[in-house]
């Protein structure tokens, strides 16, 4: 595509909306024409399928050190990916960046004081975030973070998280992709469960590996802190007149069931802990009738207590970012 | 100059020296023993610096892609080293090492784990060594074999990954042989690319649909070569001896999880049904299924385990289901 149609391309794109949406508003409209043709343009991005943006450097040098650097070096000087070619007609400085022009559109609203703009689809939103990350555009990363956390329905969810976990991959965004592996923690992590649910399709070895290795490692930090709840802190002692007590005064069955989050995370569940103590109140060997009036207040701080212990220890485990090869990059593209 | 002077020459000369001899690698472990380097033509240089001095002209014998190669002119910034060129390459010295002991006349080096083996036929098949390939393959298939399950699953993923076609389909079915867990698989699974695992994931799925269909068509008395059982007095007339039907119906139940377990054996069947029957006969004096096996056990185990494994060998790790054996469709359940 030539460049002066890829503009076209991009302009009427971006004139109608990303999404198809014919109706923009005039404050759209001008947040876009600004992106193109900023009034006070004193230099050009030109994306790898050549889409202009004239741009007032000032943005971008206060946004990039990165780009600043580019901006600002001899014009001899070029990265991998980047290019510094020479002035075009216009007579305005050209950098040829390797983003696409829908990326970079996007990602030029969280940098000039327009509209933000996020991309329609999941996968370029994840590709934006990966750019500012390159560019490492602190600001503009927090900026676009925020700008996808008020999405509704939120983009990484139960439903997403493993799609999202292996994009998050392969694009390096450790905190996307801490944040997805998360919410994979309520999905059984067996071969079987997860080729039943159709979710070994997404993720290549070396990915689904890492994702085993994390999960193994909330259970270990779990176990290690839940125990230390149980046995230690003050947190779990909610009933001393329960029939069977623990060494550390802890109700016997309410120390199994948080022995039991370790092995299962899903466990940690207040409709599961309601199971466990009326399992307990009405069942063998001895009915527990002190149990049963165990105050919901009481219950409220357990479970607030319980809770930060859980948060905290998985909070605490990091995925590693695996770098990805052809063959991984494969199971991507198809 | 005085004597002192030429003591410290000599050392700093000497010093020089040793510094010089230490910043080279030692290569003479690495060069095939029994190697004739001289009339060298060309330096090999592996990807962890240690040069081979070898002749084009063996190269170009074994390889049609070194013949191409060195029909080139010579670029003029080439590298030379002792006024030789230099040829740097992808592959580790350990695996030069070994292809060069297959191109030379010299004793042959084929690594004697599964995975370095497939490293060497991989090499062999980039630079289109055909001869070497065929020697490699008839070593592994002889002599090698990956023993553990992590070995198993690492084969498959280096197989796959580096293109080498019989070794990937060969080390998927030796995969069945284990449960596909996390646990088995360990590091091994991150060698096994995105496609590579999906492939692997639906072969096991589709041979554990023929295992499936196939121990559920044993079943049928009223063909062969189940229905030679009917008569058991510990069953009713029509059925098959309970301990017979457990074997089978046993396995069935397992395969409704082919992950966590390993996939049936043609090969274990004959046992199975062995202790199954001794047991059988010692605890009820079965005279009819005592006096069966003797007359057609043999014939039985026989054509069991002939079904099993055509219901395995149906299934192709490499082809997409809806191209495997048409044919044979209606017998099989495909999922």
């Amino acid at each position: 595509m030539n460049q002066v149609s890829a503009s076209t391309a991009l302009t009427k794109t971006l004139h109608h909306g990303m999404s198809g949406s014919t109706a923009i508003s005039a404050e759209e409209s001008a947040s876009r024409t600004h992106i193109l043709n900023h009034p006070h343009a004193d230099i050009i991005l030109r994306s790898r399928d050549s889409v202009d943006f004239r741009v007032a450097k000032v943005y971008i040098i206060d946004s990039s050190p990165v780009l600043a650097e580019l901006i600002q070096s001899p014009s001899d000087h070029s990265g991998p990916n980047i290019a510094v070619p020479a002035a075009d007609v216009t007579s305005l400085p050209v950098v040829q960046l390797s983003d696409s022009g829908e990326i970079l559109s996007s990602l030029l609203t969280f940098v000039i004081p327009v509209t933000p703009d996020l991309p329609s689809t999941v996968d370029d939103t994840f590709e934006l975030l990966s750019t500012a990350q390159k560019y490492e555009m602190d600001l503009v990363l927090t900026r676009i973070r925020d700008h996808v956390a008020k999405q509704k329905p939120p983009l990484i969810r139960d439903e997403t998280a493993f799609h999202l976990y292996s994009l998050a991959q392969k694009y390096g965004l450790r905190q996307e992709a801490d944040q997805a592996a998360r919410l994979t923690l309520g999905v059984p992590m067996s071969v079987e469960s997860l080729e039943a649910a159709g979710k070994l399709d997404i993720l290549s070895g070396a990915l689904l590996h890492e994702l085993w290795r994390y999960h193994q490692r909330v259970r270990d930090y779990l176990s290690y802190d839940l125990a230390g709840f149980a046995n230690l802190g003050a947190g779990a002692r909610i009933n001393f007149r329960c029939v069977k007590l623990t060494s550390s005064d802890v109700p016997m069955w309410l120390h199994d069931y948080i022995d039991s989050i370790a092995g299962d995370p899903m466990l940690f569940n207040r409709s599961k802990f309601q199971t466990a103590l009326m399992r307990h109140v009405s069942g063998t060997p001895r009915i527990c009738i002190s149990c049963t009036s165990i105050s919901s207040k009481t219950i409220d701080n357990f479970w607030t207590a319980l809770s930060d212990v859980v948060q905290h220890s998985i909070e605490n485990v990091r995925l590693c970012v695996v770098k990805m090869t052809c063959n991984d990059a494969s199971t991507f593209s198809g | 100059m005085t004597p002192a002077h030429f003591q410290a020459e000599a050392d700093l000369h000497l010093e020089n020296e040793m510094r010089s001899r230490q910043s080279l690698p030692d290569t003479s472990a690495l060069l095939p023993q029994g190697l004739d380097t001289h009339n060298a033509d060309l330096i090999m240089q592996s990807s962890d610096h240690v040069p081979f001095y070898v002749h084009k002209s063996i190269l170009s014998m074994s390889s049609p892609i070194f013949r191409d190669m060195f029909s080139l002119p010579q670029p003029a910034d080439g590298e030379f080293v002792d006024g030789l060129p230099v040829v740097r390459l992808a592959e580790e010295a350990q695996v030069l090492h070994n292809l060069l002991t297959m191109i030379y006349p010299i004793p042959s080096v084929i690594p004697g784990e599964y995975d370095k083996a497939l490293d060497l036929l991989a090499v062999s098949q980039k630079y289109d060594m055909v001869a070497i390939q065929s020697s490699i393959r008839a070593e592994m298939k002889n002599n090698l074999r990956p023993l553990t399950a992590a070995a198993t699953f690492r084969a498959y993923g280096i197989a796959s990954a580096k293109g080498l076609t019989p070794e990937t389909e060969a080390a998927a079915r030796l995969t069945l042989d284990f449960p596909m867990t996390f646990e088995s698989m360990g590091d091994a699974l991150s060698m096994i690319g995105g496609w590579a695992l999906r492939d692997l994931i639906r072969f096991r799925r589709h041979c554990r649909d023929n295992l499936a269909s196939c121990l559920e068509s044993l079943l049928d008395t009223r063909l062969p070569p189940i229905d030679i059982w009917t008569g058991c007095h510990s069953t009713t007339s029509d059925i098959i001896p309970w301990w017979l039907q457990a074997i089978l119906s046993g396995h069935i139940s397992d395969l409704h999880c082919p992950f966590s377990k390993s996939l049936l054996k043609s090969s274990s069947i004959r046992a199975e049904y062995l202790r199954a029957l001794q047991l059988h006969v010692t605890q009820t004096r079965c005279t009819f299924c005592s006096k069966t096996h003797v007359m057609q056990g043999e014939t039985f185990c026989t054509q069991v385990e002939k079904e099993l494994s055509k219901a395995l060998e149906m299934v192709s790790a490499l082809k997409p289901p809806f191209y495997e054996h048409s044919s044979s469709l209606n017998n099989y359940y495909y999922g």
